[in-house]
């Protein structure tokens, strides 16, 4: 089966933060890829790297970080040696991306309309009227009702729900090719939370988009992507589409985490008590030798604390970095 | 239990410290209010002429150059001598004393008075909050120099107009610093925390909302020192301060305004030396600010 | 057996809106329910449901505008003064959601353990600090802990140091205010194992506040669900979670990924109505796929469908046959 060309492509990315205590390696040798119109799901705890992940595709990565190997290549262009007036080309007309919490990422002081038309003619050469009815009906997509009042409002006028539907609007109104969303529904409730998953869904058939989903939240990875990279200590650790990774978890690490979720019971019989995975995530300034997750491993056997496995695909489109495969 | 505190005390002390000793800007300041400190301290022994530093009349050096007295820089007076033939250097060594004293204790004294009144406004709230809230402004309203003039005209000039007149006017600053701080922290959990369990007010006050709160207070503090050095330099050169024959920069340049076209070291060296006291302390204030500023949402 | 905590008619209102047009937040409106000696008891709702200044009136940190607090047959809402704080120091504990805000970030831990006994004056220096270092040992955490400051520990580590402070007053009842949402997946279960653990060994009675279903559903014996100020369903978490009445709760479980309702294909349309304007009759009627005409004239009462488990709904018997003819519609599917 020919397969067209990935839309981002990330080989061997590391990056490292200089700080005062010492190097912290956040990503280490991470490989992924998008396809056009998929929606890939990062999955990821603390310190599993995956907020940098996003921040190194859209050129947002703070002083203190340096990318020491790998590439990002979207569409053709590697975006780490492209010249800075490319990069801020593509940023926002192809590349767009959502925040986690929209009251501080929106502008307090600026109205709506001013903020998303804003963004429309910073990347096309239009008036105000032209960038108007396309932030219309960007907001009409997101069903947000009485787009015309919204744009008149002020972010804090809104509720969260409603604000993360502009930000939404605002990432799509230039038609991106791909949208990079980092933990967007952490900062709201648990029934907004399903209607922007549903949205973004939606959308997707609409819009034609590809979207970087990041988040903690192992259930909602399953409502809206269909692929899953599995991420802890820097590294991808397992990969497939989501309804394989969740239904059949490979990983020792995506096994019990999978475990440790809590889950209504549904008789008085079934125990209160968890499964968790022993001990802590590793300290990024000494980490562990060979496999990041050996020491809180329950199979973990010799060859994993020499050396730290690679990625392997195990069969068709599902890897796993452990040496139980 | 003290000793826990103390320690505890010196590694939070550490935790500010460490960054701060690595910024160039806070080294080269540090550098120079410790020369001006050293130079305050021991003025009456490193200066060549100290009793002319504090005010002696002497006998005109150049009587053929100036009959005024001001003679110019030579191998026994460094910097010259200034109207009255005293040693400049000696002058500016206790002038810099009266500045860096003056500043200090102002400073203090505003900061204390401030603390005590923002942070109790800011953590009780209600009337107590708007009654010493509108006194503050009151303060607030008030203009140093005419403060000053009206303190001179009652009790007479001297250090201890400049000191009132100053520390009355630098404290609402502080105060409204220090209530913020009081109302942002008091709805904070662990405030929330310490009420269920049963503590008093005083408790709270001292031990949770002081501590949380010092830290702008402490930045404002290391800039006013510069501010305050020039304006208790600007009250003398008007005549509202300190007098003859207490040394003082301001007063230095102003007495220097006859000579300026002649002698131009009269007014140089002490004007220059003002100039780096101010740099110093605004570096100091710079780099603690810029480390500590809440708004920039670092954290010790 | 007399019941260990009462609550009846609890209200909280805040004034607001200006000198000509005063209008009242309704946060808490007329709340009414029991809990047990030893139980887990989870109080679930959306942001603005008014479950936390629920839990905040419960130990009276905030003042309710009008109803009774028992606990234990005493009337903890007429206590004053010393009393009050007394027997609130001595009884109740809280724990918050986020331990930076919730430990003071200038103390380091041993201070911040010792301060509800050192507050309290009722221990001595040395039988304080064994207290403290037993409390440690309880929430498993080594002693070299003590000297740390806030910002130098983990997340779970610095959520543990505020359960080992809830411990130090050796309470009856702690209030768990979204103790667990600021944490890992992982982390957040090596917690709530040891808050069971810490239950079952010092037979703690638990208000366990949040919004994440999952975690409530599964350590919770009991639940309340509110919406704008009101119960809109109480009783034993698994029945209701496996079976919720209420339009509301049962809007709540689909979205949970493996709920065992996830047959009812309603989802919630538009907003949260603001607590400032609360639609009348049933607050939630404009969000009810089962409203009718009485919903948006008339409060619901709670009827008690089934032993211990009330619901306040005007239209029980739809709501019913709504759910049986979902899950058959499901069963047919599959």
């Amino acid at each position: 089966m020919a397969q067209a060309l990935p839309l981002l492509e990330i080989k061997n990315l590391t990056v490292e933060y200089i700080t005062h205590a010492g190097t912290i390696r956040a990503l280490d040798r991470i490989s992924l890829k998008v396809n056009r119109s998929e929606f890939l799901g990062i999955v990821g705890e603390s310190g599993s790297g995956k907020s940098t992940l996003a921040y190194a595709t859209i050129g947002l990565l703070p002083q203190n970080s340096r990318i020491t190997s790998g590439s990002i290549t979207f569409d053709g262009i590697d975006l780490l040696k492209a010249p800075s007036k490319e990069i801020t080309s593509l940023r926002g007309r192809r590349i767009s991306m959502v925040f986690q919490d929209p009251m501080t990422s929106l502008n307090p002081v600026f109205k709506i309309e001013e903020q998303i038309c804003r963004v429309i003619q910073q990347h096309k050469v239009v008036n105000r009227q032209a960038a108007k009815a396309i932030a219309l009906e960007h907001l009409a997509h997101v069903e947000l009702p009485e787009a015309n009042r919204i744009l008149e409002l002020y972010p804090f006028e809104l509720s969260g729900g409603m604000q993360q539907r502009v930000m939404i609007a605002m990432a799509l109104s230039l038609s991106p090719d791909l949208v990079i969303a980092d933990e967007p529904t952490s900062a709201v409730d648990a029934t907004i939370q399903f209607q922007i998953l549903e949205l973004l869904s939606r959308l997707r058939q609409s819009q034609n988009f590809s979207m970087l989903f990041i988040t903690h939240n192992l259930d909602i990875v399953s409502q809206v992507c269909d692929r899953v990279a599995v991420m802890y200590a820097g590294r991808v650790v397992e990969e497939g589409s989501s309804h394989d990774v969740f239904s059949d978890p490979k990983h020792p690490y995506t096994q019990a985490l999978m475990k440790s979720i809590p889950r209504p019971r549904k008789s008085i019989t079934e125990s209160k008590r968890l499964s968790v995975i022993e001990g802590s995530i590793p300290d990024l300034l000494f980490p562990p030798k060979g496999c990041k997750f050996h020491p809180r491993c329950p199979y973990a056997f010799d060859k994993c604390k020499q050396e730290e496995p690679e990625l392997k695909e195990v069969k068709e489109g599902r890897k796993v970095a452990c040496y139980l495969y | 239990m003290l000793a826990d505190t103390l320690q505890n005390i010196k590694r939070r002390a550490n935790m500010w410290t460490k960054p701060l000793l690595k910024d160039r800007i806070f080294l080269m300041g540090a550098i120079i209010i410790g020369i001006m400190i050293f130079i305050a301290i021991l003025a009456p022994w490193i200066s060549p002429y100290p009793a002319q530093g504090e005010g002696q009349t002497v006998p005109n050096v150049c009587p053929s150059i100036s009959p005024a007295g001001v003679c110019p820089p030579s191998f026994q007076h460094p910097f010259g001598t200034e109207q009255g033939g005293r040693d400049l250097l000696s002058r500016i060594f206790f002038g810099i004393r009266t500045s860096i004293l003056v500043s200090f204790l102002v400073v203090m004294l505003a900061m204390g008075i401030g603390l005590a009144v923002g942070l109790t406004a800011g953590y009780f709230g209600g009337l107590v909050d708007e009654a010493l809230m509108r006194i503050t402004d009151i303060f607030l309203a008030i203009p140093h120099i005419l403060l000053a003039l009206n303190i001179v005209a009652i009790l007479g000039p001297g250090l201890v107009d400049v000191f009132i007149a100053l520390g009355a006017t630098w404290w609402p600053a502080f105060a409204r610093l220090a209530r913020s701080q009081a109302i942002a922290i008091r709805s904070r959990p662990f405030v929330m925390v310490a009420k269920a369990i049963g503590a008093p007010s005083r408790h709270i006050v001292f031990k949770h909302i002081l501590p949380n709160s010092i830290s702008p207070l402490l930045v404002q503090m290391s800039i006013d020192l510069g501010a305050v050095v020039l304006a208790e330099a600007g009250l003398s050169f008007i005549g509202l301060g300190v007098r003859p024959p207490t040394a003082d920069l301001g007063q230095m340049i102003f007495a220097a305004i006859d000579f300026i076209t002649t002698s131009w070291w009269v007014a140089l060296f002490p004007g220059l030396f003002l100039t780096l006291l101010v740099l110093g302390f605004n570096m100091i204030g710079d780099a603690v600010r810029d480390r500590f500023d809440p708004r920039l949402r670092r954290q010790f | 057996m007399s019941d260990f905590i009462t609550v009846k008619n609890l209200k909280k209102y805040y004034p607001s809106g200006t000198f000509f047009n005063r209008r009242m937040i309704k946060a808490v409106d007329d709340v009414s329910f029991k809990i047990d000696k030893r139980e887990s008891f989870g109080l679930v709702g959306e942001s603005g449901s008014g479950k936390t200044t629920l839990g905040l009136c419960l130990m009276r940190l905030l003042e309710p505008t009008s109803g009774k607090i028992f606990i234990e047959e005493q009337d903890f809402t007429s206590m004053k003064g010393r009393k009050l704080k007394q027997f609130r120091a001595t009884r109740f504990s809280i724990v918050y959601q986020n331990p930076l805000s919730s430990l003071d970030p200038s103390w380091v831990v041993e201070q911040t353990l010792l301060e509800p006994l050192t507050v309290q004056k009722t221990f001595s220096k040395t039988e304080a600090k064994n207290i403290v270092q037993e409390a440690l040992a309880d929430v498993g955490l080594p002693s070299y802990i003590l000297t740390r400051f806030p910002h130098e520990l983990s997340g779970g580590q610095a959520q543990r140091v505020a359960i080992a402070r809830a411990l130090v007053n050796r309470p009856e009842i702690v209030i768990l205010d979204e103790p667990t949402s600021a944490l890992d997946v992982s982390v957040q279960a090596q917690l709530l194992n040891l808050l069971l653990d810490l239950q079952e060994r010092h037979g703690l009675t638990y208000l366990f506040i949040s919004h994440d279903l999952n975690v409530v559903g599964h350590i919770c014996d009991r639940i309340a669900v509110m919406y704008l100020g009101k119960l809109a369903e109480l009783g034993d978490a698994i029945e209701i979670f496996n079976m919720p009445m209420h339009p509301y709760t049962q809007s709540l479980v689909s979205t949970i990924s493996q709920a065992s309702v996830k047959f009812i294909k309603y989802k919630l349309k538009g907003e949260p109505p603001s607590p400032l304007n609360p639609p009348s009759g049933c607050r939630f009627h404009t969000r009810c796929p089962y409203a009718t005409s009485i919903c948006s004239e008339e409060e619901p009462e709670m009827v008690e469908v089934s032993k211990g488990h009330f619901v306040a709904c005007h239209n029980l018997e739809l709501v019913k046959s709504g759910l049986i003819q979902a899950k058959e519609r499901a069963i047919l599917m599959e």
